[in-house]
């Protein structure tokens, strides 16, 4: 395995020096370069890898999947790629809510996607592939997800249980931040759709002061389970952002995200 | 012109002149450069109440007993001159050349040359503190904040819409709540006079409101050694005090060094109500050193250093711990010795006020905003700047001071906010994220006589300022107030002002002046974060994007000065321009913004009637202000105003009775603010002196006789004015002047 691995890598580079000037750019701009690989597989003739951005934790977690022929290392632009995470927790399993890689085609030869994980623990990820070549397979790991207060789980007016994770800031300074999060609900123990179709109301708040800050804007619907808009935090020290969700004016859930910068 | 002046001046002088078997000074004055003689010069006897002026030969007489005497020579454009003599039964001639001198604009605006103007408030007779200096102008009020260092405030305008200012240079506050008004670094000891514009027509100063000029002393002029030293307690606040000051002049040099120390427990307002931790304790130094290079140039290093501790802000919601100032200056001066450029002068400057505030030694689980936090705060603000002014006499009766005026100042300010909890992580803030404004200004005042009766002055004003903010943590949280992200500003403002006087007759002159003027927003209006104004309570964020605030203003006065009755009068309006105030942002947030425009409008008048030993002094002061924007009166407007005094001036005695009335103010701010209303309130004040010979002078006064308690409408929450005071002073001078 590790020397096929070498030969591949091999053929990269020769194929990379074959086309030559267009070479540079692209390793410039590599769009792997920050990200760690999780795990790979080959599987009938394909070799699949997994990276990620992070450690796992509890949250929205991005995962980038690039496959190729593993004999001739070319790269492999369509597919299907679907995340299944999977927590075993004994006398019951339950997933999580997945992005999966949207369409067939990848972009700059990575299938983006991300895994909400709901909750700390050891987690099986089975990422599967069906690509243009007929070949289908998975590449499977554990995932050891660290313990954050990114989702929150309530109960709304509903009765319905929905998760509302925290995507951004998760690096907050003092001034305009982006805020986003994304929102699902759990309409069996497999199944996190995503929730296309609230208002979100955020103020952010430091309790220890009571007071807020203003310019803050509401996070807008900006595609499948995500809502993006921006929150001001005046100063360092404890924020918390109380999150409304609203269904035609009516509050369907409210939560509120601890923040520390 | 001319002529009428100093036949107005003279007649005041003679009223007290007295004739009896005694000896003649005849004397010939002259212009210095020309030898021309000087009609009008002013003849003052230092030691005693007698004086004269020349005639249209340039000859005066005074009639003296024999001992020995100085002589003060003064005239409008030129310098000063002391001359000494002794009588000693025989009559004596003497030929006094004057030297053109700077024409202080000090002296364009108010009385031209009258030194002995019964309404000079810059006469001295009482002063326990600059801030008794400056209450003596009505339309001058007073912010309280505490019992230390009062911020003025002129015809309902203050902080950055006048200027205030030391010897003309640009002194900057380094605490964000204004705890630190420049008025505090000159003490009473050091400051020889209180230059006071009231509106925007003296544009030596970029303001809408108006400017005070802080004049400090100069080494004595005559030759030799003097010193003072006083030592006083006033009871309100158990304040102890001891000043002392050392002159000399040599023949080439002069020094003047002088220094104040004062130690105040908290003070007590009417009804015996201690107003808890408003104690301080302040120490003041001053050095004045003078050199002349040559016989026309001299050279004078500046330097004042105030240090505080410990001042007690019961308004506020905090106490300034420590408060550093030095300030320094080096001035050039040169007379170029021709008849039409008689002055030149260069100073450069640099002063450096750093202060720490926190609310240690105070309940902050009680506070109504950031309870159970302890917020220390720093700031320092560093300034600047070179002041180049040439001065020219393009005619006879006319001059024109041409200046260039650049400061820069450097200001920045944070705050921590700590909790009583463990648990709650500490936050910060920079309040002034490391601002630094550049402003220069071309300044033309050109003053000139029309005719014998008329006079006409002209002020023009061109600033350019520069700005923008360089702490990335501070400039982060103020982009996200903001509506564009450029924290840069730039701005190129033209200001001018006319002044038409009038001398209808020796007694009676009419003044009309009508000034355009412009302002910079200040640089907390510009940059300033998170502040929390407790007028409204609201945390008040900067804005660059500020328009400058501009002043459409006009000004009647009406001079009278008769044998034994002088008054003024003064009307005037006030039209404010992209008004400069907070506009609600969000629940807890206000950002400055210009309002479409403000009204002020009031009246002063202020008079003193003289006869033999007894001053029959009063004044009134009224104004109202009006947000046409908010449809609401003005903040922070004073009530009406009124103040009614009786002197006795004996040899050795000088006895003032004095009695305050501020009528209730009702004209809030209602919509924007929460600023309430304030009853009336009456105060007596009480005051003597008494020479017990050459060398001592006891001072001594009840203020606040009957133990009124009130407060001021411009007391910051309704902070209560000090209770009875009684003061005591004891004065030594070596040599002692009369
Ligand atoms: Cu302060």
């Amino acid at each position: 395995m590790y020397m096929k691995f070498i030969i591949s890598l091999f053929a990269a580079a020769i194929l990379l020096a074959g086309c030559d000037n267009t070479a540079d750019s692209n390793d410039a701009l590599d769009p792997i370069a920050d990200l760690t690989m999780i795990n790979e597989a080959y599987i009938s003739g394909t070799l699949i890898k997994v990276y990620a951005d992070k450690q796992a934790e509890v949250g929205y977690n991005r995962y980038y999947v690039t496959l190729s022929d593993s004999l001739s290392g070319k790269s492999i632009d369509r597919a299907r790629v679907v995340f299944k995470p999977m927590m075993d927790m004994g006398t019951m399993k339950h997933a999580a809510p997945v992005e999966n890689p949207q369409g067939m085609q990848s972009e700059e030869g990575l299938f983006r996607g991300a895994v909400t994980y709901i909750m700390a623990g050891m987690w099986s990820m089975s990422v599967e592939f069906d690509d243009e070549n007929g070949r289908v397979g998975s590449c499977n790991f554990m995932a050891d997800v660290a313990a954050t207060q990114n989702v929150k789980k309530v109960t709304g007016s509903d009765s319905l249980s929905y998760f509302i994770t925290l995507v951004e800031p998760m690096t907050p300074r003092v001034g305009m931040n982006d805020f986003s999060i994304c929102v699902n609900y759990k309409q069996n123990m497999m199944s996190f759709p995503e929730v296309t179709d609230v208002e979100v109301e955020i103020e952010p708040t430091m309790p220890s002061m009571g007071h807020g800050s203003p310019n803050n804007e509401n996070p807008q619907h900006s595609g499948g389970a995500h809502y993006k808009g921006k929150v001001n935090f005046t100063m360092s020290g404890d924020w918390q952002v109380a999150v409304t969700l609203k269904r035609n004016g009516n509050i369907l859930a409210q939560t509120a995200f601890d923040i520390t910068l | 012109m001319r002529k009428i002046i100093l036949i107005f001046i003279s007649v005041i002088l003679n009223s007290g002149l007295l004739y009896g078997g005694q000896t003649e000074i005849k004397g010939l004055v002259r212009d210095g450069l020309s030898h021309k003689p000087l009609q009008g010069v002013n003849i003052v006897i230092k030691e005693g109440n007698k004086g004269s002026a020349t005639d249209d030969k340039g000859y005066f007489t005074l009639h003296l007993s024999p001992a020995a005497y100085t002589l003060v020579v003064s005239h409008i454009g030129y310098r000063t001159r002391y001359i000494r003599v002794d009588l000693q039964g025989e009559s004596q001639q003497l030929q006094i050349d004057l030297q053109p001198a700077v024409i202080e604009r000090q002296q364009a605006i108010t009385v031209y040359g009258a030194q002995n103007d019964p309404l000079d408030k810059n006469r001295d007779k009482w002063l326990n503190s600059t801030d008794d200096m400056m209450r003596r102008f009505e339309g001058v009020t007073l912010m309280r904040r505490a019992n230390f260092a009062l911020e003025p405030s002129i015809r309902g305008l203050s902080y950055g819409q006048i200027s205030t200012t030391i010897d003309g240079m640009k002194i900057f506050h380094a605490c964000v709540d204004r705890m630190d008004p420049a008025t505090s670094y000159v003490e009473v000891e050091n400051l020889d006079r209180l230059e006071v514009s009231k509106g925007a027509y003296d544009l030596s100063q970029s303001s809408v409101g108006g400017s005070l000029n802080f004049v400090t002393r100069d080494p004595q002029s005559l030759p030799g050694w003097s010193s003072e030293s006083e030592t006083g307690f006033e009871s309100a606040s158990a304040l102890r005090r001891l000043r002392g000051e050392l002159s000399w002049r040599g023949r080439h040099q002069a020094l003047r060094v002088s220094m104040s120390l004062k130690k105040a427990d908290s003070y007590y307002a009417g009804d015996h109500t201690l107003i808890a931790r408003s104690g301080y304790s302040k120490q003041n130094a001053a050095v004045k050193y003078m050199i002349s290079l040559n016989d026309r140039s001299r050279l004078t290093l500046n330097y004042i250093g105030d240090f505080a501790r410990d001042i007690g802000y019961p308004a506020l919601l905090m106490d300034a711990t420590r408060t550093i100032a030095h300030i320094g200056s080096i001035k050039y001066e040169w007379n170029p010795a021709l008849r039409w450029f008689p002055k030149f002068n260069t100073r450069i400057y640099y002063n450096q006020i750093r202060h720490w505030m926190d609310d240690y030694g105070r309940d902050v689980r009680q506070r109504e905003v950031m309870a159970d936090m302890y917020m220390p705060m720093y700031g320092v603000a560093t300034t600047y700047g070179a002041i180049v002014a040439a001065t020219f006499l393009p005619g006879r009766d006319s001059f024109l001071k041409l200046t260039l005026d650049y400061y820069r100042l450097n200001s920045f300010a944070d705050m921590k906010m700590l909790s009583i909890f463990p648990d709650i992580s500490p936050a910060y803030i920079v309040n002034i994220a490391d601002a630094r404004l550049d402003n220069l200004a071309l300044i033309a005042d050109y003053n000139t006589g029309l005719g014998p009766r008329w006079r006409l002055r002209g002020n023009l004003r061109l600033d350019y300022a520069r700005r923008d903010i360089y702490d990335e943590f501070g400039k982060n949280a103020l982009r996200a107030f903001w509506q564009s992200p450029a924290s840069a500003v730039r701005g190129l403002l033209p200001s001018g002002s006319l002044s038409l006087e009038w001398r209808a007759n020796e007694r009676h002159v009419l003044n009309w002046s009508l000034a355009a003027a412009q302002r910079m927003p200040s640089h907390m209006e510009n940059y300033s974060f998170f502040i929390y104004n407790l007028l409204d309570g609201y945390f008040y964020t900067g804005n660059p994007g500020l328009k400058p605030e501009s002043s459409l203003q006009t000004d009647l006065g009406w001079k009278y000065r008769g044998r034994s009755l002088a008054a003024d009068f003064a009307l005037f309006f006030n039209h404010l321009n992209n008004y400069i105030a907070g506009r609600w942002q969000s629940a807890e947030f206000k950002i400055y913004e210009n309002f479409s425009g403000a009204d002020l409008y009031g009246l002063e008048w202020n008079g003193a009637y003289s006869r033999g030993a007894y001053t029959l002094a009063g004044s009134l002061s009224h104004i109202r202000g009006y947000n046409r924007a908010l449809g609401e009166p003005l903040p922070y407007i004073p009530p009406l105003a009124v103040s009614l005094s009786l002197s006795y001036t004996g040899k050795q005695w000088w006895l003032q009775f004095r009695w305050l009335h501020n009528a209730a103010q009702k004209e809030v701010a209602y919509k924007s603010t929460r600023e309430d209303t304030t009853p009336a309130f009456s105060r007596l004040d009480l005051r003597g002196r008494y020479r017990l010979n050459g060398q001592w002078e006891l001072k001594a006064g009840v203020e606040n006789l009957l133990d009124s308690y009130y407060h001021e409408h411009l007391s910051i929450n309704n902070l209560p004015s000090p209770g009875r005071n009684i003061y005591l002073g004891i004065n030594y001078g070596w040599p002692r002047n009369p």
